[in-house]
């Protein structure tokens, strides 16, 4: 397993948020985190950064490939947080600095992690952009994300993510801010590179279609826990715990029949 | 009784220096009086524009909004007559929407004046919505997304609307407020026997709370019809990527279909029908006429 957490407990002030999450990714899956809001999902995901908020204290294993991110020193995490874990986030209207261009923002964690040149992780960023397939990447580098379509951006986002080659891709609510049809787009580029790469990739989405669409394995929280865990196809259609398949009938339906009774 | 008619409209926006853009080229729609119609579409598409021609936020540059047979005009300095005020809105963001300075209940109060309403007051609205009584003490700076949003309908039910408009309420919102937001702001209207014309871009909301759906393609609608007909049989080629992009929690790992490009620059709008360099299925008609017809708007599917 490429990202182990094991007994991971969070808590701020007297508020215990995760109460013990158990969780592996692999190299080359997607595995989904769902739940509904306030179930720990995004901490789950912030706390594999070490970015909790001040005065939260963190307990129990989270381990990169046999090493303990919660125990390492602040310095040598600073050198795994963004080269070997990277993060995409919900919004990439905020998520990326609007008044630095693109190729800035792609090449200066590039820079600084794999300490290469100006001219060499400017050709980079352009051949992230190209894999990310944004039309005429030698242009974009020099534009500015207000330039861009939120679908666009987003998969600029995500070019930033992959910049130093990472282990680990944190995804946390990618296509939630996107039209039905650019999410679409976004799914097929992160199963995509998810498969290609080889990445570990940790999609956390409250939307269970997209768990469905791009996910290997799936796991439910719920107030703090993960509440059940398993290959995509067996949660979503024989879901074994009572909390996953309350979340399964809440969904308006598969798309066949309109649910009338609901209204 | 059609509570809302719109015929041919046109919205213009200018910027100096940048071409003009016809953000709504020629929409009609209608909304009765306790029904509920979802207009859908992707961002860009001019669907806010409209929402906000028919308050008179926008001007009409040809064409024609009726709300209660009364002629739409542009918002001004005056006082907008009773028969207008009648056309409420609930707007995206309610982090924006509402004034921060100001305590809830005199917000909601404004509304009761513009009704002229002495009887009820803003706890009252506060109750309908589902919040408690006391909040109208308080700022708007105390609530989640979720409470702002319900807050902003008690303001718009305030002034008694025959027809509420909801311009991406929802999508502000957390995802486990949404549902809940959207099924409020449908019992609401229907309670009261006003229409309402919602408008989002999450097609799963709008399926569940709209008795009618309105597909909107850069500036114009392709194609309307009740929601569970449009659902189970889409027929324009547009409607059919929209509802094909969404994922089915089914477990099979289907990826959704991608509907190739991207919106084309309404400034600058294909010859022919709007949707020719995107449809799979285009002729060679589709690239020199455009489908000027109802309901669906595609010369596969061209009225006899």
């Amino acid at each position: 397993m490429t990202l182990t957490i094991s007994d991971l407990k969070v808590s701020i002030g007297d508020a215990e948020i995760l109460r013990g999450v158990d969780l592996a990714v692999d190299s080359g899956h997607v595995h989904g985190l769902a739940g509904e809001s306030g179930s720990g999902k995004t901490i789950t995901g912030l706390a594999v950064l070490g970015l909790l908020p001040h005065g939260s204290r963190a307990a129990g294993r989270i381990e990169l490939e046999g090493r303990d991110l919660l125990t390492m020193p602040p310095k040598r995490l600073n050198a795994v947080r963004g080269a070997e874990i990277a993060m995409v986030f919900q919004d990439p209207a905020t998520s990326l600095h609007p008044m630095v261009t693109v190729g800035v923002q792609l090449t200066e964690h590039m820079r600084h992690h794999l300490g290469i040149g100006r001219k060499e992780a400017r050709e980079r960023a352009v051949g992230l952009l190209a894999k990310v397939r944004i039309p005429s990447p030698e242009a974009a580098v020099d534009r500015y994300p207000h330039q861009f379509s939120g679908g666009m951006r987003q998969r600029i986002a995500i070019a930033v993510a992959l910049a130093c080659e990472p282990k680990v891709l944190i995804a946390d609510e990618p296509t939630t801010a996107l039209d039905v049809t650019v999410q679409a787009g976004i799914l097929r580029l992160l199963r995509g590179l998810c498969d290609d790469l080889g990445l570990a990739v940790l999609l956390v989405t409250h939307d269970l279609g997209v768990m469905s669409a791009v996910a290997d394995e799936v796991s439910v929280m719920k107030d703090g826990l993960v509440v059940e865990t398993g290959p995509r196809g067996q949660v979503l259609t024989e879901p074994s715990h009572a909390y996953t398949r309350a979340l399964l009938e809440s969904l308006p339906g598969d798309g066949s029949e309109l649910p009338q009774e609901e209204r | 009784m059609t509570l809302l008619t719109i015929d041919d409209l046109v919205v213009e926006h200018r910027t100096p220096g940048r071409p003009l853009v016809r953000a709504v080229a020629g929409a009609s729609l209608t909304v009765a009086a306790g029904e509920v119609v979802g207009l859908v579409g992707e961002s860009g598409c001019g669907k806010s524009t409209l929402a906000r021609a028919v308050c008179g936020l926008h001007p009409a540059a040809a064409g024609t909004i009726t709300v209660g047979g009364h002629p739409v005009t542009p918002l001004g300095l005056r006082s907008r007559s009773r028969a207008l005020t009648g056309a409420q809105m609930v707007f995206q963001d309610p982090y924006a929407s509402l004034n921060p300075r100001r305590r809830v209940g005199a917000q909601i109060a404004d509304g009761l004046r513009t009704a002229g309403d002495r009887t009820a007051t803003p706890e009252d609205l506060l109750e309908r919505v589902g919040l408690p009584r006391e909040f109208a003490e308080r700022f708007p700076h105390e609530f989640s997304g979720g409470q702002r949003q319900r807050i902003a309908i008690a303001r718009a039910l305030a002034a008694r609307p025959s027809l509420l408009i909801g311009d991406e309420p929802i999508s502000a919102l957390d995802a486990s407020a949404q549902s809940h937001v959207a099924r409020l702001m449908r019992d609401l209207a229907v309670e009261s026997g006003a229409g309402l014309l919602f408008i989002s871009h999450d097609l799963s909301v709008v399926r569940l709370i709209a008795d009618r759906i309105a597909v909107m393609y850069l500036g114009r609608i392709v194609e309307t019809g009740p929601t569970a007909e449009v659902w189970a049989d889409p027929k324009h080629p547009y409607t059919r990527a929209l509802l094909g992009a969404i994922p089915h929690p089914d477990g099979r790992g289907v990826l959704p279909a991608e509907l190739p490009g991207d919106v084309p620059d309404p400034a600058d709008p294909p010859s022919g029908c709007r949707f020719h360099p995107r449809c799979p299925l285009v002729m060679d008609v589709c690239r020199d006429r455009e489908p000027e017809f109802g309901p669906v708007a595609c010369w596969l599917h061209e009225p006899a």
